[in-house]
């Protein structure tokens, strides 16, 4: 069974990368709320990794929803990655919920880092 | 209890809604769900389970969360049932954990759904996923919703993750990751879970012939470094025949090297079997 975590990764440039492995739920969305508001207390662009999620239900929807406004209202950098290659769900609930061009979603973690850091630019 | 083949009834918290994808991967398993399908089922049942461990109780881990199967051939159907304030699945409020996508995706996701109650009896939302394209027609959302409450509303919150279940094909496989998950939980090492998967594996293929019914119901009681289950009713004499049973070729290592305590107690309706697996060997 792949062990449900949240790692933090740092782009040279500073921007963070957090990487939701394994199945992400109710039970774990406040610990992710938990990550991410640290990530935006410290003022850096950040780009979420989905790639490695084998699962993500609404309240994790709800979460980077959240991370989302907060980075606008901080004037940082975000985006959301996912390559193709994470569980079957993780897309189609993106999709479903018409939340793919919102967070934006792109289609790899350079794609993903390079807009956050050209929308850190822009602000 | 009713016909479902697999129902499974527990304490309505945060961490249980993982339990009930296990046992939906147990069944997509044995039926070779298709990958995508089987994951638009677990998000629309996931969905269902959050609005009960998130709205039904004032206080979470005080109710009872039941979700109940019924696969054949050509779909699923599946019950998630509440006996709490009636609270629907709901639009977005901000100051929720959940974003009000719950009930768009069940929606989204199901064939067919149907939510039952309201009120102060808890509510159902009944889901049918079509397994193959060509069954029911699949086209567009058709829901409802009515008034009509859960029936019986008959709130059993104890604290333990119970599955009522038919011995066949799917016992195992959801009983087995129902199993690890709790055994992962209680900080079993790798081997020592393993070996939990064994006892659960060797019951589900032989307590066919030792129960009075078409369901025997089996309650994980998890708590540190150890699970009790408990396994009924069975009847009269049934336990120590199971017991018999489990010794037979095939384990390479007996029932009493597995777990730490064997136990038979009476119940009402049979004699339940008792077995605490423990983290330590």
């Amino acid at each position: 069974m792949e062990p449900n975590r949240i790692e933090l990764d740092r782009s040279d440039d500073g921007v963070v990368v957090v990487k939701v492995i394994g199945e992400h739920d109710v039970y774990t969305a406040p610990t992710l709320r938990d990550q991410l508001q640290a990530v935006v207390a410290e003022n850096s662009a950040f780009v979420v990794d989905l790639t490695p999620a084998t699962f993500v239900d609404s309240s994790i929807l709800r979460v980077l929803l959240e991370a989302r406004r907060e980075a606008e209202g901080e004037g940082l950098g975000f985006a959301v990655a996912l390559d193709g290659s994470e569980g079957p769900g993780v897309r189609r609930i993106l999709e479903v919920t018409g939340l793919m061009p919102i967070f934006p979603v792109l289609g790899s973690r350079e794609e993903a880092l390079q807009t956050a850091r050209s929308a850190k630019a822009a602000s | 209890m009713n016909d479902a083949e697999l129902q499974l009834r527990l304490p309505a918290k945060p961490e249980n809604v993982a339990l009930v994808r296990q046992a939906l991967s147990g069944i997509g398993d044995v039926m070779q769900v298709e990958p995508t399908l089987l994951a638009d089922i677990k998000t629309a049942v996931t969905e269902a389970c959050n609005n009960v461990v998130l709205h039904a109780y004032s206080d979470a881990g005080d109710g009872t969360l039941e979700v109940e199967a019924d696969p054949d051939r050509e779909r699923v159907v599946i019950v998630v049932r509440d006996y709490g304030n009636g609270m629907l699945p709901r639009p977005a409020d901000p100051d929720e954990t959940s974003p009000g996508l719950g009930l768009p995706l069940i929606a989204a996701l199901s064939d067919r759904f149907e939510i039952v109650g309201g009120g102060d009896r808890g509510i159902e939302v009944r889901m049918v996923f079509m397994l193959k394209e060509d069954g029911e027609a699949a086209a567009g959302v058709n829901g409802s919703v009515s008034a009509q409450a859960p029936d019986p509303p008959t709130d059993r919150s104890d604290q333990a993750a119970g599955v009522a279940i038919t011995p066949g094909p799917f016992m195992a496989p959801v009983l087995g990751r129902l199993t690890a998950m709790l055994a992962a939980r209680a900080d079993f090492s790798l081997d020592r879970l393993s070996d939990a998967v064994l006892v659960t594996d060797a019951i589900s293929a032989n307590v066919s012939a030792c129960i009075p019914g078409r369901l025997v119901e089996v309650t994980f009681q998890d708590g540190d470094h150890k699970i009790d289950l408990s396994v009924g009713p069975l009847v009269e004499g049934g336990a120590e025949r199971l017991l018999r049973a489990m010794e037979l070729p095939g384990l390479e290592r007996s029932i009493e090297d597995l777990a730490e305590e064997i136990g038979v107690v009476p119940g009402s309706d049979g004699e339940y079997l008792q077995v605490r697996l423990s983290s330590e060997s």
